[in-house]
Formats: C-alpha cells, sequence, structure tokens
C-alpha cells in the first residue's frame, strides 16, 4: 500500500508548476550596453597567470606527485642494485665498523 | 563585445529573474554578471562553451547576491514576520503576465528567502529553474553526493517552513 503523500507536498509542487510559469521583465539592455562600454578593458593574461592558470588543475598536482614517487622509486632501486659498485659505500661501511 | 552581450542577455535575464524579485535587482545582476564576463575574458579557455561558462558567471553572480542578502539580514534591524526577510518589494506585476504565477513565484521566492544563501541558490535552480542536480554541482564546483544532501536536507528545512506558512 502506498503511503498517501502529505497534503503539503501537493500545494507546494502546484504552486512550483504555477512559479516556474512566472517570466520576467527583459533587462535594460540600453543600460546593460552603456555600462559594458565604459567597462576597463580586461588585462592582458601575463605568463604569471597562464603558469597559474596551468598549474591549478589538481590532477596536475597530482601528476607531478605521481612522478615524484616513481622518480623516488626508480632512484633507490638503481641505488640498491649498484651498491657495491659504488666508492664511497665502501667508505660508509667501513667507518660504520662493517667489513671492509 | 556588444554583439556578445546582445546575443546572451535575454537567456542570462530568465535566469537571473529566478533570483530577483524586482527588475532594479535584475538590472543589477544582468550588468553585474556582463561586467564580470568582460573582466574574466581572457581567462576563458574555448574548450567549455561561452554560454556555459557565462551562465556559471550568472549563477555565481545569483549565489553571490544571496550572500550579500544575508549578510545584510544579519547586521540589520530583526524583523518579525518572515515575509520581510527578503528586503525587496516584489515588482508589480506588469499586464502582460500571468498574475498567478508571479504570485507564485513570489510566493516560492519568499519561502526560499528562508533558506541559507547556497541552499537557497541550489533550490531556486533545481525547483524554479528545472536543473538536475548533477548540472548544479558542476556549476558550483561542489561534488554530486555533497549536493544530494546538501538537497535533501534543504528540502526538509523548506518542507517545515512552507507548512509554518500554510499558503494556500
Amino acid at each position: 500500500m502506498k503511503t498517501p503523500r502529505p497534503d503539503s507536498d501537493s500545494r507546494w509542487e502546484k504552486l512550483l508548476r504555477q512559479a516556474q510559469a512566472d517570466a520576467g521583465p527583459p533587462a535594460d539592455l540600453t543600460a546593460l550596453l552603456r555600462a559594458v562600454r565604459q567597462a576597463p578593458p580586461a588585462a592582458q593574461a601575463g605568463w604569471a597567470t597562464e603558469f597559474t592558470a596551468l598549474f591549478s588543475s589538481a590532477r596536475i598536482v597530482s601528476g607531478c606527485l605521481a612522478g615524484a614517487t616513481a622518480c623516488a622509486l626508480f632512484t633507490t632501486w638503481q641505488v640498491w642494485d649498484s651498491w657495491q659498485a659504488l666508492p664511497w659505500a665502501q667508505l660508509l661501511i667501513t667507518a660504520a665498523g662493517g667489513e671492509p | 563585445m556588444e554583439s556578445l552581450v546582445g546575443r546572451h542577455q535575454a537567456a542570462v535575464a530568465r535566469l537571473l529573474w529566478r533570483f530577483v524579485r524586482t527588475k532594479a535587482d535584475l538590472d543589477d545582476l544582468v550588468q553585474d554578471t556582463f561586467l564580470r564576463m568582460v573582466r574574466g575574458m581572457p581567462g576563458w579557455r574555448a574548450k567549455q562553451p561561452f554560454e556555459h561558462w557565462l551562465l556559471r558567471i550568472a549563477t555565481n553572480t545569483g549565489r553571490d547576491y544571496f550572500r550579500r542578502q544575508a549578510v545584510r539580514r544579519r547586521w540589520t534591524v530583526e524583523r518579525t514576520t518572515a515575509g520581510a526577510d527578503d528586503e525587496s518589494e516584489p515588482e508589480a506585476p506588469d499586464p502582460g503576465i500571468d498574475p498567478a504565477a508571479r504570485a507564485a513565484a513570489n510566493d516560492v521566492k519568499m519561502i526560499l528567502a528562508q533558506l541559507p544563501p547556497d541552499d537557497r541558490a541550489l533550490l531556486t535552480l533545481h525547483h524554479l529553474e528545472g536543473w538536475g542536480l548533477a548540472q548544479i554541482a558542476a556549476q558550483f564546483g561542489w561534488t554530486l553526493t555533497a549536493t544530494k544532501l546538501r538537497a535533501w536536507r534543504a528540502r526538509r528545512h523548506l518542507r517545515t517552513l512552507f507548512q509554518a506558512k500554510g499558503l494556500p
């Protein structure tokens, strides 16, 4: 059995339907054109604005973070692989009291 | 620039009429929208249609108007009658319009005026302009989930206000 809808809901919907049919007056086009003509010209976007716009997207920030993480992982992997071949690594082992 | 204004002013005025009750306020908001358009022109990217970009400016102008009204209301003398919350008196109906529709629109706007500004903007676009929640979320830069939740809360608040008002 369907729950009967409150009476206020149907009254509200009726009021909305009527309200949606309301058409507003036209805007004062003469005054509008005058205001637009008098508006100061927009400043040309400089390189700083372009740069900010380019990096304003959240996607670019997350892309940079992902790139930095990938770069760090790759470097760690390379260092780990060539650990034995690095002369400063040998010095570090000696200084730490390890086997030369 | 003038051809752009001529081409789009009717659509902007039609949308912004949902936010106001007088022609003077409508003219102010339409001018504000087009001045913002002129200032923001260098920032417009051709990847989105011009009309969408302009309507986004218009909806933000409408929302800012609601916010200004809310701030003004907070700082003015307390008013006891609910109808006095909206400062402007409704426009006297033109002979050409449907008086019942104008009266209904004024009643709806008067009730919506008692909501917080962002909720008021959301329900104005949803109920009076018939926009979907996804479209509103995109216009205001909200997530769809947050918009749905906000709409649900606002409707609940609105129902209480409407029942308390006891309009015919």
